[in-house]
């Protein structure tokens, strides 16, 4: 997948973010509360609203990698604090 | 690709060799996490020197976490049952006279710890392990499972004739997180002697009427749940209401991940002997009567 230049990125990496938050459930569908949110680029969901522990942070990275060629790494997450960090970040590696 | 269904240790030096990124080594160490004996482990181990720096690195937090495994490891060896259904025993230990643990594994396709793990913390002189695991993207035993059968019964049968469990002196079923309801219903279809679920809870979707009002006979059940997590406490509340049975508490958990804060405090292999109630003497109505909160 080849992410675009703003703003056709916005929602191609939405549903990246999307495919890798289910990945680090393990396929577990989130709420349609916390999955509209998640769609919404305008979301301000805080990482630690999506409740994952460390193996959950490597399936959702592992995702990533593999969807979009994009390398990040839980360490990198740790120093981000919502959801549009880690969209804002993916974006730029482009 | 499941990396680990053909585990060989002399091959993952070269697998780890060729992976290009971090999150590429940490799909092939996960994926062996998932499954891999301390036999397998400790064999690992023993490659360091030939190994990435990541991959040492790597085997270095796992033995922070259970020395024992990389030391004395129990000598399970893994097979394979079906796709998703392995099989862990001492080949050099009949059947006759173990206890046959059957574990069904939630979303995680592990028991919320390492395999190597759950299994270093059961002798396996005394214990085999059947491990179920659903398939990647699937929420539920009860539609099935490819290859093994086409409803949850059938998947119980499969398990029960393969493993030969009528040769064993005493069956529990264990399931971790979503795992935790299917092990119940299992342990009530195979008449185990004991349930243990741990962070389950009922589903959101119940099965059939024709397994959703099964109720045990001579079946204990446990609930373990995090003593300081209302989240599972409710779970394990709802779960006894359904089905009887006692909730367990471990004290001064306070998240879903028991089994590996046990690990931390290298009580594992304590509570797993104190929770499957290994060889207690005691009628099972006696011994529940008496459990106590886990501190």
């Amino acid at each position: 997948m080849t992410l675009a230049a703003e703003p056709e990125a916005g929602g191609k990496v939405r549903d990246l973010l999307a495919a890798a938050i289910l990945a680090g459930r393990h396929g577990r569908p989130l709420g349609a509360r916390l999955a509209e949110r998640v769609r919404d680029p305008a979301g301000d969901l805080r990482i630690e609203e999506l409740g994952f522990d460390s193996l959950a942070w490597m399936e959702f990275c592992i995702a990533i990698e593999l969807a979009s060629g994009v390398e990040i790494h839980p360490a990198d997450i740790s120093r981000m604090r919502r959801l549009s960090d880690i969209a804002t970040w993916i974006t730029r590696q482009n | 690709m499941d990396h680990a269904a053909e585990l060989d240790p002399a091959a993952y030096p070269a697998l780890a060799a060729a992976c290009r990124t971090e999150n590429q080594l940490n799909r092939l160490n996960i994926d062996i996490e998932h499954v891999a004996t301390p036999l397998e482990l400790s064999a690992l181990a023993g490659q360091a020197r030939h190994l990435p720096e990541r991959s040492a690195r790597w085997l270095r937090s796992l033995r922070r976490l259970d020395r024992s495994v990389f030391v004395r490891p129990e000598a399970y060896r893994r097979t394979r049952l079906a796709e998703r259904i392995l099989r862990y025993a001492d080949p050099a230990t009949p059947a006759e006279g173990k206890q046959l643990l059957v574990g069904f594994c939630g979303d995680v396709p592990r028991l919320m710890v390492q395999t190597a793990f759950i299994l270093q913390a059961l002798p396996a002189a005394h214990w085999d392990l059947i491990l179920l695991r659903m398939r990647d993207g699937a929420t539920t035993y009860f539609d099935g499972m490819d290859g093994v059968a086409p409803d949850f019964p059938g998947i119980v049968q499969f398990v029960r004739r393969e493993a030969g469990a009528g040769r064993y002196r005493r069956v529990v079923t264990l399931g971790s997180s979503s795992g935790g309801y299917p092990a119940i219903l299992a342990g009530i279809l195979m008449g185990a002697s004991r349930v243990v679920a741990l962070g389950g809870r009922l589903p959101r979707q119940l099965p059939a009427p024709a397994l959703a009002d099964l109720k045990p006979s001579a079946t204990d059940l446990v609930f373990v749940h995090g003593g300081d997590y209302p989240a599972d406490e409710k779970g394990a509340a709802g779960l006894a209401r359904q089905f009887g049975g006692v909730p367990w508490p471990v004290e001064g958990v306070d998240h879903h991940a028991i089994l590996y804060e046990l690990l931390k405090r290298r009580e594992l292999p304590a509570f797993m002997r104190a929770v499957l109630a290994d060889d207690s003497p005691e009628p099972a109505r006696a011994w529940l009567d008496r459990l106590r909160p886990w501190r």
